[in-house]
């Protein structure tokens, strides 16, 4: 019998996402003082869906590769909210009062990321999901390798590739 | 920004720079550009890839050497909001229709066709691709093509200038279920009209093909008119809505439409048009208690108690909520689709109970009730079940009994069934718990336990495994499995007897623990053909009465001091006496003669049986039907030694309304209402004692309450027919009359009669006349009608003028007329009462008399 969460990833897949953005949406309404990084939202909601593993996922490693995904899902939306304001401005100067600041450019650096992301799965899904790990789930080189299935030494050589070609196709280098 | 001619390499490209960039970088920096120069001579925009990686690699600049530290503010920061004025494809943004957990529901005006509209934004997620998003939104476009009152229609379905897709559809006023839900749980009629009009909605796409897949009160639309609208059609997914998540305190909140999904729907299995039956059955849920059904601490934890074996906890025994209500939405949360509802047509057709559509008859007509309809109820008909205790406020945990199917032949089946009704009567008799036995199936409150009984292992070696667990807990607390073997089924009793009481935290005296292991044959044969008895008599039809009786006398003459069968064969009679109906090869006096030694042999064996003093009773009811002599104090010991049984309550209510002592009566059926909420016959008879006291209203309250919990119970329908048509509602008289009719063939003299009452309402006589005949000819005893049938159709003779066809009924009916002096009481006999016929009739009926 596979796994129940590879039989369902789309459910998995989801209750991630609504963790994460309902993390982020306590914070920015609940406690709009408080600090929460990025980090720490990937670990709350690991921390939430973490009984999903001892009820009956038998690979732990996979829901934490289910929450690299949603997280991606969550930076992506927001980088979109934010990349329509910034649309928004400029095409209504009467309101612009903004200029695109550090935020904005980095919603367009992570939207021009998705495409040249998806440009790789298209070609190399194990190398694009190495990146989803180890750059939208916050995850080290071990936790990548225990998540893939893959040895330390696969996932730093398909790192190394990955991130190198995504850069110089994002004319970052 | 993007770059739209971005080289995108295909499979051999990616190969060639994969394999070159490997070596390159492993390579000292000065000797990579002679080494590139070599291999790729002839393709300088390969060798330019290349070298730019290279320089990547070295580098810790750039968006994937930062992490996404940085871009933490991007989803901590609130969803920007579209100004006014913003243009989104064909559409103007006006404004913030709404603001969900998960995003942002804009007013907007469609340029072209200048009508307002509102427009919602669809979430994808990566990977999955648009080919997904793209089939779900034509099956979107297909659903909103109905044109069903109940399916919120979608004007558009577009893409914005940043590829977002988005969703314009009509503006509703009014709001979500969701909304109106945290003011708590709503009426019992608006929850089961906003679940039919739900059901109706999705009949339609169901018929269509289509299915919703996200049922839930966010989706759920309750305009400022009262019409409910199903939203976002297959496409519930992508618009976010369907996230309660962020909404508030709410029970749900975080857990996503989690709680909503239906076990396949949760293990990711395909799905069929009976998940959107399993999620309308959690929002009826969820509207008639203000909870849900299953939640965990986390939506993992709710995830697993929905894909879990653990059924649907009970809505049953829930003050106000009708019992055939509890059944429907407990059948709607079955765990395997072959349990629910086909589609949600069936669904609808369950909730369109008619003690819900139809509203009370002005209430102007003071004619008052030929007022005995209570009190002839005594000979017909059982309360259903008697280990059937809910309800009521007390220090007793309440256990709920089921079985859970699973493996093994029918007649194993059967056995398992038996053993625990058997375990369950058991332990009512003890009254330390109260027992809800399967047959009123439903859904437990919080704190409430389950034992669920199983049957696995192959039909040669059938295991038996109990789980038992409490409510509102995930896992069982305790499962213990036996093999099922006829030899050991005293001791599966006593088994499952002490695993429910000991998880349930009862401690019993000694004294009751033997009790528990008490009255069992010595031969398991006889005990297997008291089970079998047992089980035949849950059906009360005359075929399975005369059964039971036969398995009754199998399970005595095995063993001649098992005073439960001996007891139990006289209280099947008893039944058959009180129902009219016949016992083959044995004449009325022969039935009676039996039952009397038969329950006579049960008590000089046994005189704390409380079986056998319940049969003592009924069995005197039937011997002197005018005076009852000495039944109410066998009825009154039958409790004594059995307090929690439901049915001696109403039995003795019945006794102490024929004896004219109203008040002992009303007590006793308030009684047995506490132990048992839907007891459909204890409200009939309610609604009786209501009708003598001039109470014309809380009469037809009791009365829909009567047809709410016990929907295909033909004399509760036929009995409101009558006072219908007494308060001057012809149609609603008509209606209850037809509905009744089909429901009991072997007992159609009441819904006869009632349409004979109806067409007098209606003013046809010539319809009265000819149903009044059709009733005439009805009498299930030829000789002898019972006590109801005569009243019925002496009450429509009396409309009709016929006064002689009233007497000859009144005359062939004392026989079995335990309660005809009540006729007399009536107004409308006020004439017939002043014949010498009458007055004879009246002198000999009337038990106050000499």
């Amino acid at each position: 019998m596979p796994d129940p969460v590879s039989r369902s990833p789309d459910v998995i897949f989801g209750l991630a996402y609504g963790e994460l953005r309902r993390l982020a949406h306590a914070v920015r309404y609940n406690r709009p003082d408080a600090t929460l990084s990025t980090t720490d939202l990937l670990h709350e909601a690991w921390f939430k869906l973490q009984p999903l593993s001892q009820l009956q996922v038998a690979d732990e490693a996979h829901l934490k590769r289910l929450i690299a995904r949603a997280m991606r899902q969550v930076l992506i939306d927001g980088a979109r909210r934010r990349t329509v304001r910034v649309r928004h401005h400029l095409e209504n100067p009467e309101g612009t009062t903004v200029e695109p600041d550090r935020e904005d450019h980095m919603a367009a650096a992570l939207l021009d990321l998705d495409r040249a992301l998806e440009d790789l799965a298209a070609v190399d899904e194990r190398r694009a999901a190495v990146v989803e790990c180890r750059f939208f789930g916050d995850m080290d080189v071990e936790e990548t390798a225990k998540a893939l299935g893959l040895s330390t030494a696969t996932v730093k050589r398909d790192w190394r590739l990955a991130r190198a070609w995504l850069a110089q196709a994002l004319g970052e280098a | 920004m993007s770059d739209p001619q971005r080289p995108r390499p295909d499979a051999g490209l990616w190969q060639r720079i994969s394999a070159l960039f490997e070596v390159a970088v492993d390579l000292p920096p000065e000797r990579r550009d002679a080494w590139l120069d070599a291999e790729a001579p002839d393709d300088p925009a390969l060798r330019d890839t290349i070298r730019r990686m290279l320089l990547a690699d070295s580098s810790e600049n750039g968006i994937l050497a930062q992490g996404i530290a940085p871009a933490a503010p991007l989803v901590l920061e609130p969803e920007a909001t579209l100004a006014a004025g913003t243009r989104v494809g064909a559409f103007d943004v006006i404004g913030v229709l709404g603001r969900g957990g998960m995003g942002t529901v804009y007013a907007a005006r469609d340029r072209h066709l200048d009508r307002p509209v509102a427009l919602k934004f669809l979430q994808f997620r990566p990977g999955s691709g648009r080919e997904a998003a793209e089939r779900l939104i034509a099956e979107a476009r297909a659903a909103s093509a109905l044109d069903h009152p109940n399916v919120a229609p979608i004007y558009q379905v577009g893409e914005s200038d940043d590829g977002r897709y988005f969703i314009a559809m009509p503006q509703f006023e009014g709001e979500t279920l969701r909304a109106r839900l945290r003011s708590g749980p709503l009426p019992v009629a608006e929850a089961v009209g906003i679940g039919r009009a739900v059901a109706d909605g999705l009949a339609a796409a169901h018929q269509a093909g289509i299915i919703h897949r996200d049922v839930t009160p966010g989706n759920t639309f309750l305009t400022r008119d009262g019409t409910v609208k199903l939203l976002d059609f297959g496409i519930a997914v992508l618009t976010g809505d369907h996230q309660d998540g962020g909404a508030g305190p709410g029970a749900d909140a975080g857990a996503g439409t989690v709680p909503y999904m239906s076990p396949e729907q949760a293990r990711g299995d395909p799905v069929d048009a009976r998940t959107d039956v399993w999620s309308l059955g959690v929002v009826l849920y969820r509207m008639l208690t203000g909870e849900l059904p299953f939640v965990g601490s986390s939506p993992a934890a709710t995830l697993a108690a929905i894909r879990g074996p653990a059924p649907a906890p009970v809505l049953l025994g829930r003050t106000g909520i009708p019992g055939w209500l509890a059944r429907v939405v407990d059948r709607a949360l079955s765990k395997r689709p072959a349990d629910r509802f086909a589609d949600a047509a069936a669904l609808r057709s369950a909730l369109a109970s008619p003690g819900w559509t139809r509203r009370f008859p002005p209430a102007g007509v003071v004619a008052v009730l030929l007022a005995i309809i209570a009190a002839v109820l005594l000979l017909r008909g059982g309360v259903p079940g008697r280990n059937s205790v809910s309800g009521t406020s007390s220090e007793r945990p309440t256990l709920v009994l089921r079985t859970g199917g699973g493996t093994g032949s029918a007649s194993q089946a059967a056995l398992a069934e038996a053993l625990l009704e058997d375990a369950g009567n058991r332990l009512t008799m003890l009254g330390k718990a109260r027992v809800i036995n399967r047959k009123q199936a439903g859904i437990p409150l919080p704190g409430w336990y389950l034992l669920e009984l199983s049957l696995t292992g192959d039909s040669s070696a059938p295991v038996l495994t109990a789980a038992v667990r409490r409510t509102g807990q995930t896992g069982a607390h305790r499962t213990e499995s036996r093999e099922l073997r006829v030899a050991d089924a005293r001791e599966l009793t006593q088994w499952l007897s002490a695993l429910a009481l000991e998880e349930s935290g009862v401690s019993l005296t000694p004294r009751e623990q033997a009790s528990l292991a008490a009255d069992f044959p010595s031969s398991i044969e006889s005990y297997r053909a008291f089970l079998a008895g047992n089980h035949l008599l849950l059906e009360r039809t005359p075929a399975s009465v005369i059964d039971a009786m036969a398995q009754y006398r199998r399970a005595r003459q095995l063993d001649s001091t098992f005073v439960r069968a001996i007891a139990r064969e006289a209280y099947a009679r008893s039944l058959m006496l009180d129902w009219g109906w016949q016992v083959p090869g044995e004449s009325r006096a022969e039935v009676l003669e039996r039952g009397m030694e038969l329950s006579a042999l049960a008590l000089s064996l046994d005189s704390a049986s409380a079986d056998a003093w319940l049969a003592r009773a009924y069995l005197l009811a039937a011997r002197d039907p005018y005076h009852l002599t000495g039944a109410p104090e066998a009825f009154r010991r039958a409790i004594a030694l059995d307090p929690y049984n439901a049915e001696a309550y109403h039995q003795y209510g019945q006794a102490e309304m024929v004896l004219g002592r109203f008040t002992a009566a009303g007590n006793a059926y308030r009684r047995a209402l506490e132990l048992q909420p839907d007891a459909g016959l204890t409200l009939v008879s309610m609604a009786g004692l209501a009708e003598l006291n001039g109470q014309r209203l809380e009469s037809l309250r009791l009365l829909d309450s009567a047809v709410a919990v016990a929907p295909t119970m033909a004399f509760a329908l036929a009995v409101r027919a009558h006072v219908r048509a007494l308060a001057g509602d012809a149609e609603g008289a008509r209606a209850d009359a037809a509905a009744s009719l089909p429901l009991d063939p072997d007992y159609p003299v009441p819904a006869l009669s009632a349409h004979a009452v109806a067409e007098l309402a209606a003013g046809d006589t010539a319809a009265a006349a000819a149903w009044l005949g059709r009733a005439l000819d009805g009498f299930s005893t030829p000789d002898a009608p019972s006590p109801d049938e005569a009243e019925l159709t002496v009450l429509a003779a009396l409309g009709l003028g016929r006064h002689e066809v009233a007497l000859d009924v009144l005359e062939r009916a004392r026989p079995r007329g335990a309660s005809l002096w009540y006729l007399f009481q009536h107004p409308e006999f006020t004439e017939l009462r002043r014949t010498a016929e009458a007055r004879r009739i009246l002198a000999e009926a009337d038990p106050r008399g000499p």
